[in-house]
């Protein structure tokens, strides 16, 4: 079973994607911002894909990506946004080998979300990306 | 016989001869206008000629038998002084003969009334010294020469003074010594030929002793004296005047320029709305000079009208006393005006003219506007944020409720509708994003030309079923210029779409570029509904729109664009006669700003 992580600091959303996710066949685990987040990548447990939102405060999600590049751990990502900010990190992004395509727009469109989340996860399968 | 007889007859005309003789002789001593007076060898008075009455003013009787009271000297020549009672003393002149009278000695004398002659000689000497002291004493400077060879004959003090030299270096030297090389003429000055062929006043330039150069008047005449042809010339330093009356002069210069460089239009307006002065910049709005616009009325040169209208601040500060701003747009010259008008007062604290300056703030007007929309865009970027994630909520339940497979299917339609509607909001929210951040793509040198056919490919399949016809007027062989195409590229699609829609019948878009000057021009011409005045006013303002599913959003977006681009964005329209868009984009590399 797929573990996902979802990273957003409004719980309301955090609430949607897991009921969406767990009912379609994938385990989720939480983190309620940037802070969190980092402490479950740097902990034991294994990720397949993190959904993860760009603007929170404290740490935002390119904090995130950045710490992921320090510690060498490389997890298939799509990235959150309601805003555009995800764009003016677009070349950090893709110096952390992102692109335009990991991104999607709140208010999201959960098949959507599906679909890409299916598509990451069997390109990571064939490429046996780290994690 | 005749001897005797000649002897007798020779006594008779003796004695004829001697009456005659004596009578002769009294006369001339009776009608003498000298006195004459015997008197005896002691000084006695014997004999007085009437006229010696009027020289002493006194009856005859009263001097016989009396001393004549002065020394009596033989062939003595005198001048005496004539006391004469009750009246002022004259003056003689008395010469003294010793004679023989009735056989005794005697003394002659005679006396002549000089007193006249003496008051004559006195008040010519009175005068002499009056011109004199005059002369010497009087605060020009004069200098008396000789026309002939220029010799100075005499000066006075204030000369001395002038010139700096003692009156013993300067008569007898010519009078060019007195002006620096500058002011000469072959040997003489030149003021000096002016004042010989007859010019009274003359400006020239004396120079002094100490080299000193300084400004004078002079004014001159000419006459005889003593037999020589004399010149009287009269200097007077004006070297002070002609300071002050310079600096005036450089002061109202100085004021005239700085009126004239004033870029703003400003004028002086008396009570009764006539110009009384304007500077260059007020006068070459209208085309002309400040002369020819002087003494018209401002309401006639400025609004062709013949009163003033209801807002103008000159009346009001007439009315008021009190300073007036005022700020609108003049449709003639297209601009937007701040005009302020002060008050200036009279003795009476009467209001008698306004200073009115105009001052063209279009400029400052579009960056207020700009500015607006840059405060607009972040605000809208800070909405997005905060509105998207309540929106992905909203949507994000309302799909899950649908997949819990809702029975009753008005609820189903309206999950489905809260959903659609999230994905609805969500567009207009990314629209506005767009235009509070445009997206961003490479600046690089570009053919403008190929940049506009690529979005006019996307677009002319669909125009062709609309009836549009796109015609191309492309400048051959453009420059290129350095722009970020992908925001451009969105301007143009922008413009073509605008001017489609404009054409809900079809029509033509003609799409012309040139170069104008340092920039790149790109005309965008329709043959569709075209703009009214108040639309036009409007049409870079975030959310105007006239389309029913506008946003209004899209010219704000192009205009922040290009004016990133450090270009320009324009409307020529009427109603009914079809719109023109006009981008200017600058040729010179670097001409594109970025902002974040």
């Amino acid at each position: 079973m797929y573990k996902i992580l979802v990273v957003d600091d409004e719980p309301g959303i955090i609430k949607i994607f897991e009921t969406f996710l767990i009912k379609n066949g994938f385990e989720v685990i939480k983190a309620a911002g940037g802070e969190e987040a980092i402490k479950v990548l740097n902990s034991d447990t294994k990720i397949d894909l993190m959904l993860l939102d760009m603007k929170m405060p404290k740490v935002p999600g390119i904090d995130v990506i950045n710490e992921m590049v320090r510690i060498n751990k490389r997890i298939p990502a799509i990235i959150l946004t309601g805003s555009i900010d995800a764009e003016r990190y677009l070349i950090d992004l893709k110096a952390s080998g992102y692109s335009r395509e990991d991104i999607l727009y709140k208010p999201t469109d959960l098949f959507e979300l599906l679909k890409l989340i299916k598509n990451k996860l069997s390109i990571a399968e064939r490429l046996n990306f780290d994690g | 016989m005749k001897k005797q007889t000649n002897k007798a007859g020779q006594d008779n005309m003796d004695l004829q001869a001697l009456k005659e003789s004596e009578a002769r002789f009294r006369s001339i001593v009776l009608w003498s206008p000298d006195a004459i007076i015997v008197t005896d060898a002691e000084g006695k008075i014997e004999y007085m000629n009437p006229a010696a009455e009027g020289v002493f003013d006194r009856k005859l009787e009263s001097f016989i038998g009396k001393d004549f009271g002065l020394p009596l000297v033989d062939g003595e020549s005198t001048e005496i002084d004539i006391f004469r009672p009750g009246k002022d003393p004259g003056a003689g002149d008395m010469h003294v003969v010793e004679t023989e009278w009735l056989n005794k000695k005697a003394h002659l004398i005679t006396i002549r009334d000089i007193s006249e002659r003496k008051r004559a000689e006195e008040a010519l000497r009175e005068s002499e010294e009056r011109y004199r002291v005059q002369f010497e004493q009087t605060i020009d400077a004069l200098f008396l020469a000789d026309t002939q060879t220029g010799i100075i004959l005499e000066c006075n003090r204030a000369a001395m003074e002038l010139i700096g030299r003692e009156k013993s270096e300067m008569v007898g030297q010519h009078q060019r010594i007195l002006h620096p090389s500058e002011e000469r003429d072959g040997r003489f000055s030149k003021s000096f030929k002016q004042h010989i062929t007859g010019e009274t006043l003359v400006e020239t330039k004396i120079i002094k002793k100490s080299g000193e150069i300084r400004d004078v008047a002079v004014r001159a005449s000419t006459f005889d004296l003593k037999g020589k042809k004399v010149i009287l010339a009269i200097f007077r330093d004006i070297t002070e005047r002609k300071k002050s009356e310079e600096a005036l002069l450089r002061a109202a210069q100085e004021w005239r320029t700085t009126f004239d460089s004033i870029t703003d239009l400003v004028s002086l307006i008396d009570r009764e709305f006539r110009l009384v002065r304007v500077n260059k910049a007020f006068a070459h709005a209208f085309g002309m000079e400040p002369k020819e616009v002087v003494g018209k009325t401002c309401y006639e040169l400025v609004r062709g009208t013949g009163e003033s209208w209801f807002s103008c601040p000159h009346k009001k500060t007439v009315e008021t006393g009190k300073p007036n701003i005022v700020e609108f747009f003049e449709p003639r010259l297209k601009i937007y005006l701040e005009v302020s008008t002060s008050p200036i007062f009279d003795d009476k604290g009467e209001v008698v003219a306004t200073v009115h300056t105009a001052k063209d703030i279009t400029q400052r007007k579009e960056i207020e506007k700009s500015q607006r929309l840059s405060q607009l865009g972040k605000l809208v970027a800070d909405m997005a944020h905060e509105v998207n994630n309540p929106l992905m909520i909203i949507s994000g339940n309302a799909q899950l409720s649908l997949m819990e497979g809702v029975r009753d299917e008005e609820v189903k339609k309206n999950l489905k509708i809260i959903f659609e509607e999230c994905k609805r909001a969500k567009d207009i929210i990314q629209r506005l994003l767009k235009f509070s951040r445009p997206s961003r793509g490479e600046i690089k040198e570009v053919d403008i030309n190929k940049s506009i056919e690529a979005v006019v490919s996307i677009v002319e399949h669909q125009f062709k079923l609309i009836n549009v016809e796109i015609k191309r007027n492309y400048l051959k062989d453009p420059p290129l210029i350095s722009i970020d195409e992908q925001q451009m590229q969105e301007v143009f699609m922008n413009l073509i779409n605008n001017a489609s829609e404009a054409m809900p019948g079809g029509g033509a878009i003609t799409i012309t570029t040139s170069l104008e000057g340092d920039f790149f021009r790109i005309d965008l011409k329709d043959t569709g509904c075209g703009m009214s005045e108040e639309v036009k006013k409007k049409l870079f303002e975030p959310f105007f729109t006239t389309k029913e599913k506008g946003t209004g959003l899209g010219l704000a977006v192009c205009y922040g664009i290009i004016k990133a681009h450090n270009g320009e964005l324009k409307f020529e329209s009427e109603l009914n006669k079809g719109a023109t868009a006009t981008v200017l984009l600058p040729l010179r590399e670097g001409g594109v700003e970025r902002s974040v």
